[in-house]
């Protein structure tokens, strides 16, 4: 399938232009152009989308290192690794430095398998990879960089997998069963007593820090909780966790936190029980990746959490004299956009993960939330019948929106030399850009610069098609960022225009990328949806619509967690407890193709009227009450875990059979409701 | 009385002209009024007929005797206290140092002298810009702790008062003793700030913009800190010497420690105080605490400190806590009393002390509230 061929870019004249302008701003170097053919964010994030990406005072291309993830292509992958494609000014011991391999294409042509690796390049490196290395690549996405603490931490978790591993002549199982529950998240105050035993200390045999780039082990942790004296803000300004020289929000420093929440959901536990069978690892995300969500630059973060997870947890089996021990993770996260098919970059990684978990003899399981975005209209879906016929979406940004802004139009298989769709895009003050398939970038933009962009790309993993619009932010990220051209914000009109070629029954669907931000941090971006009038959004009462009703392409279908669509998740939605329905926010997958729907739901809200369920709050002794589907994902994993320790698989299906609460709406209930085993067991309210 | 903010929560004990704590005088409501003086005016005239010497004399009182105290109301034996405190100290520049001392008396004759007692030094203004970051950083919590920020501005009593149980009509004595504590810690914290003089966050930078009123008093040392050490280790020494289990357990002063150190750092949260502030008045709270409490209960002497602002800690230092900058209560209290090793603290010496009938007596007040 031949990719769209990078061509210099065209430009729309704007409104009452008519004259060639000239465009200031800083032009991306052809490096970053080539990065545009298989993922244009790479190509945003280096060029107009720098100082977003890129904290102030950070990093800065060719300056130093960037963080890739890389799909690699399973017939030359090994030439790529061993560094085939490197032009003779890089030396290869420089390359091998760079490198981490995360895994080798599987031997003997498995068709699943795929190559990942996770490099650290500076800029004649990205050049090379963006090069040269281009034909290796399946994929490829950019992380958000990290500072010199985080980077340092990247090498001592290197150094913790190479440690060889003491091999066990007496490989037994180990008595009850052991899991070893992993938490991927932010805001986990892992020495909360909720994660220890009254003997033996704590729990949590790893915790590592990204940001701080520290790796703490169990002694670590019982150290640091002896010495505070029940001190826990100085336990964890003294571990690392909430340091306040450094800049950024610190959820642990804050009374509710997400990532206790969970974790305490997910794994915990009444210290007096000295639970044994239930080692836990986890892994604390950068702060910039939670704070804002930009394309793709969380997929490497939690990439290498789960590569951490899993290794770790061998090497817990190994000190316990145990064969492999099978790993739970939970990963309360959701994103918005994506192809929805099981193929992003971190599904696809996720997916050959537990496939190589598999043929080593356990089991890895992926709990991930279904998604809030049931009511936020971020997803439409258009058919299309007669050439000429066309759909608009209007696509409304919100003002002060201090973040970029994204919509992904994805598409059935592209043709190889027939347009079959011709988008265009019309800003809130009337500038226009045109692009039809396989076209080259488009953009609109003053003398000042450019403010939106256009790209159209060929998706490989499935063989599918996409438009991505991308956005400038209409309000600078902060004032020692000046932004050359903001984008005016209001309501876009995205257009597409059907020339011939699909089927009757195919989909085009939209996405907006997820834009809102998190409970505790600072308030940057805004969520933009699609603001169409026949969307009916409150029923004759006034109540929140809970069902796609009338002929809008808006749908609340299809709004999943675009992380949550592999074939081998655990994907969960939330409920109410007491009315037994479904929470409002869930979503729902689409039933027709791709079909992924969610497995489960469970408890999320206790009520509609007391929200969130309880569970610890960052310090030891508070509980906090937490809704969202992120609550939901942890119990399931609590359950999963149970499953496996009975030697039962704790796969999908297995998860659908522990339902027993019939619940409507299958596309966001998945098989029904399980019933939820409340941690806390204090009643909220005085009803049996 | 502006500078008395710290006695806001305590019942108007402490304040000069409150009688609110006292029950069942709704019968002398009118008492000291016009109307009550001539209604009294015309009843004596009309009963008190011929003047008739008295037969018999009511007993003298002791001269100079603490157990008189009791007759007088609170706001008298405040200013008794205030009294028996304050004139003890000393204030005097030596050099960058304002040193704190104790005036010691012989038993006999007229010959006094000034013992130290803290001296407090001010970081430089290159410190202080350097602790501007944590004023950036902490700033993140000002949603997750507006309300006790403002629940505290008043002072803690309200909060000190949740963990041992303090109540006016249970424990007046011993709320009289916090208050004497929170008022020597305010003349003492008040005079320093005078002669330290050092400026507020919000004037290094336009970006602190706190969320309350910045105070018109030096930011060093922090005036919460002082006052909240101060009567939470008075607190708690009263606590164990009672005797009374469980009062026993180390587990109470660790909580209104922790309390004092909350509503510190909440200082900083708010914006109006770096760290270095609060540790310095953490420093000076402790010393006062346990001076106070030697005085109180007959010691023979008092331990003597000095806080060196210039040694606190740089940020670009890059050292790993409780040395980067930061404020840590542990670190302070246990190199006061502990044999801890902040490089910034240093005991001076043990100073001679005289007893005090008067302290005495509210102590002995105070602690059989407990047992």
């Amino acid at each position: 399938m031949p990719r769209s061929s990078f061509r210099p870019r065209q430009t729309a004249e704007g409104k009452g232009g008519g004259t060639p302008r000239t465009r200031g701003g800083r032009q991306p170097t052809r490096g970053h152009d080539a990065w545009a053919a298989i993922n244009p964010y790479v190509t945003w994030a280096l060029g107009p989308g720098r100082l977003h990406f890129f904290r102030h005072g950070q990093v800065e291309d060719g300056v130093d290192q960037l963080p890739l993830l890389l799909r690699l292509k399973p017939e030359t992958a090994e030439q790529f690794l061993d560094g085939a494609f490197l032009p003779a000014t890089i030396r290869r011991t420089d390359w091998r430095k760079s490198l981490r391999v995360l895994s080798r294409p599987a031997a003997g042509g498995r068709e699943r398998g795929s190559a990942w690796a996770a490099v650290l390049a500076d800029a004649p490196l990205q050049q090379a990879i963006a090069g040269p290395g281009l034909p290796f690549l399946q994929s490829a996405s950019l992380a958000r960089p990290l500072d010199a603490r985080g980077y340092a931490g990247l090498a001592a978790v290197a150094k913790l997998a190479a440690k060889p591993r003491r091999r066990s002549t007496t490989l037994g199982s180990l008595a009850p069963p052991t899991v070893v529950m992993g938490v991927i998240d932010d805001g986990i105050a892992f020495a909360h007593q909720r994660f220890r035993n009254h003997t033996g200390g704590t729990r949590v045999e790893y915790c590592w820090l990204q940001d701080a780039g520290v790796v703490l082990s169990k002694a670590d942790i019982d150290g640091f909780v002896t010495a505070s004296k029940g001190d826990e803000d100085l336990l964890y300004r003294a571990a690392g966790l909430t340091d306040f020289r450094v800049e950024g929000h610190k959820s642990a420093a804050w009374i509710a936190a997400h990532g206790t929440h969970v974790m305490d959901l997910a794994c915990g536990e009444d210290p007096a029980k000295n639970r044994q069978d239930r080692p836990t690892v986890c892994v604390q995300l950068p702060e910039a990746v939670t704070a804002d969500e930009n394309p793709g630059d969380l997929s490497l973060w939690i990439a290498l959490g789960i590569d951490f997870i899993v290794a770790r947890a061998q090497a817990i089996a190994v000190a316990r004299g145990s064969g492999p021990l099978p790993v739970v993770i939970n990963l309360s996260y959701g994103l918005l956009a994506d192809p929805h098919d099981g193929t992003s970059v971190l599904e696809a990684y996720i997916e050959d993960k537990i496939a190589e978990c598999q043929t080593l003899g356990f089991a890895l399981r992926v709990v991930l939330p279904a998604g809030n975005s049931y009511l936020s209209r971020i997803h439409a879906r258009m058919s299309f019948a007669r050439a000429g016929q066309s759909a608009t979406l209007p696509w409304r940004t919100l003002p002060d929106d201090r973040t970029p802004s994204f919509l992904e139009i994805w598409l059935p298989a592209p043709q190889p030399t027939q347009s079959r769709l011709t988008l265009q895009v019309t800003s809130p003050t009337g500038a226009r850009m045109t692009l039809s398939e396989l076209g080259a970038p488009v953009s609109l933009g003053t003398p000042n610069g450019d403010y939106a962009w256009a790209y159209w790309n060929a998706w490989l993993p499935s063989n599918r098609a996409w438009f991505t619009v991308m956005l400038q932010s209409n309000a600078e990220p902060d004032p020692q960022t000046p932004i050359a051209q903001l984008a005016p914000a209001g309501t876009w009109q995205v257009e597409l225009t059907y020339t011939g070629g699909l089927a009757a029954s195919d989909v085009v669907h939209a996405w907006v990328r997820r834009d809102d931000q998190v409970y505790g941090f600072p308030l940057r971006g805004r969520q933009s949806f699609l603001d169409d009038p026949r969307y009916r959004r409150f029923d004759h009462a006034g109540r929140d619509l809970e069902i796609d009703v009338g002929p809008s392409p808006v749908s609340r279908e299809g709004t999943i967690n675009s992380m949550a669509t592999g074939a081998s998740t655990i994907v969960v939605g939330a409920m109410l407890g007491k009315e037994r329905l479904p929470a409002k926010y869930s979503a729902a997958g689409a039933p027709a193709p791709p079909p992924r729907i969610p497995d489960a739901m469970i408890v999320a809200e206790d009520s509609r009227v007391h929200t969130g369920v309880l569970a610890a709050a960052s310090r030891s002794g508070a509980r906090v009450a937490m809704g969202g589907t992120s609550v939901a994902a942890p119990q399931v994993a609590r359950n999963v875990a149970d499953l496996l320790a009975a030697l039962q698989l704790g796969d999908r299906a297995g998860v659908q059979g522990l339902v027993t609460i019939t619940l409507p709406q299958p596309e966001r209930s998945g098989a029904g409701g399980i019933p939820a085993d409340p941690i806390v067991k204090l009643k909220r309210y005085e009803w049996p | 009385m502006g500078g008395l903010g710290g006695l806001g929560g305590l019942g108007g004990l402490g304040g000069l002209g409150g009688l609110a704590s006292v029950g069942g005088l709704d019968g002398l409501a009118f008492a000291n009024s016009p109307a009550a003086a001539d209604a009294l005016i015309r009843t004596r005239d009309g009963i008190a007929g011929s003047w008739a010497p008295p037969t018999a004399n009511p007993a003298a009182l002791q001269l100079e005797d603490p157990n008189n105290l009791e007759r007088w109301e609170p706001w008298v034996r405040a200013s008794v206290f205030d009294f028996e405190l304050v004139s003890k100290l000393g204030f005097r520049r030596v050099g960058n140092a304002m040193q704190l001392r104790h005036l010691s008396w012989p038993t006999s004759g007229w010959a006094a002298s000034y013992k130290p007692f803290v001296s407090i030094s001010r970081p430089s203004v290159a410190q202080f810009k350097q602790y501007l970051v944590f004023l950036d950083r902490y700033a993140d919590l000002r949603g997750d702790r507006g309300s006790e920020i403002l629940t505290q501005m008043g002072g803690a009593a309200t909060f000190l008062s949740a963990i041992p149980f303090l109540r006016s009509d249970r424990t007046r004595f011993t709320l009289e003793l916090i208050a004497a504590a929170v008022r020597l810690a305010n003349f003492t914290e008040m005079r320093f700030k005078q002669a330290l003089a050092a400026r507020r966050p919000m004037e290094y930078a336009p970006q602190v913009q706190p969320i309350i009123l910045t105070p018109s008093h030096g930011s060093f040392p922090s005036g919460h800190a002082t006052e909240t050490f101060a009567s939470a280790s008075v607190l708690a020494r009263l606590l164990r010497a009672s005797g009374t289990q469980p009062y026993a357990d180390p587990s109470w002063h660790d909580q209104m420690m922790r309390l004092a150190s909350r509503v510190a750092i909440n200082r900083t949260v708010a914006g109006v105080h770096f760290p270095a502030d609060s540790a310095a008045g953490c420093c000076l709270g402790l010393a006062l605490g346990a001076y106070l409490w030697r005085r109180c209960t007959g010691g023979a002497n008092y331990d003597s400190f000095a806080f060196n602002g210039g040694l606190y800690p740089l940020v670009s230092a890059g050292l790993a806590p409780p040395l980067d900058g930061d404020f840590y209560w542990e670190e302070i209290e246990t190199t006061m009393f502990a044999g801890g090793t902040a490089p910034y603290i240093q005991r001076t010496g043990v100073q001679p002390l005289q007893p005090s009938p008067i302290l005495a007596w509210l102590w002995a007040k105070a602690r059989a509230e407990w047992s």
